[in-house]
């Protein structure tokens, strides 16, 4: 069950609006590789894990994701809070705007509403903790290319905040590969062995 | 200090609390980093009471301790202010 804390996990504080800024940071909220899709992907695999650590990890860390899905929401809602019709029209923001006014709606940068598609949950820690390894990955190298595109220092200093963070999951999900795979060697000659599921 | 002073040292220790929480997950026998967790634990818990005292909101069970429901009392995290 979540509670809430008012506050987010790291300060946003935007001075200048950027609607063209907006559309591309969009992506981690909306988009494939983005926060959602990340607290989503964790929350979902839990249920089928065998071990406490990877609940506990898949658990904190897929909690932890919501309160970057709502930095990122704030960085898109302070980057759009107020604009001019001319702004609008000449970010590109235009075609986002006539479908959600300055309203933040789950999307990639591309347009696409926010999929399950993107993410795996298949019931085997081992496919599941490597899934989540790309993952950490795929959100990294995104926060890379929103770093390139940014300018703004005040956005930037929260994108690196978010880029750090991916980092530290990679490592706790590599450390919950291990253990698993000892678990798994502890027993049996292979890392991989799908009969494990099947025994009481 | 001030309230603002105090928010911020409140999310240092919330962080440390995370981090450690995330680190315990995969580390359940490390005594010295349990006992690290305790530390910061017991500041952040010190610091919330501090900070509920003098008017802030953490969470839900931290308010209506005036004369009105003041949870829904803005600013809301996402929004931008141009003070502190």
């Amino acid at each position: 069950m979540w509670n809430y804390e008012k506050t987010l996990q790291y300060p946003v504080k935007i001075k200048n609006t950027n609607p063209a800024m907006a559309k591309v940071i969009i992506s981690q909220f909306g988009g494939p590789d983005g926060e959602l899709g990340a607290s989503m992907r964790y929350l979902s695999q839990r249920y089928s894990q065998p071990s406490d650590q990877v609940k506990g990890i898949l658990n904190d860390i897929g909690t932890e994701e919501l309160g970057h899905l709502e930095m990122v929401g704030a960085i898109v809602h302070q980057l759009t809070r107020c604009l001019s019709e001319e702004e609008i029209k000449k970010s590109g923001f235009d075609t986002y705007f006539v479908d959600h006014g300055l309203g933040v709606y789950l999307q990639s940068a591309a347009g696409t509403p926010w999929t399950a598609a993107g993410i795996a949950s298949k019931g085997d820690p081992i496919a599941d903790l490597t899934e989540d390894m790309a993952a950490e990955q795929k959100a990294r190298v995104t926060y890379d290319n929103i770093l390139i595109l940014c300018d703004d220092p005040d956005v930037k200093d929260v994108i690196r905040f978010l880029r750090q963070r991916e980092i530290v999951h990679f490592q706790r999900f590599g450390e919950a590969l291990n253990l698993t795979q000892e678990k798994l060697n502890a027993k049996n000659i292979y890392a991989v062995n799908p009969s494990m599921k099947l025994k009481k | 200090m001030t309230k603002g002073e105090l928010r911020n040292a409140l999310l240092s220790y919330a962080f440390c609390v995370r981090e450690l929480n995330l680190y315990l997950d995969t580390h359940p026998d490390d005594c010295e980093a349990l006992e690290e967790f305790r530390k910061c634990r017991s500041e952040f818990l010190r610091l919330k009471d501090e900070y509920v005292a003098c008017g802030g909101t953490w969470t839900v069970t931290d308010s209506g301790c005036g004369d009105r429901w003041d949870w829904i009392d803005s600013p809301w995290p996402w929004e931008y202010r141009e003070e502190e």
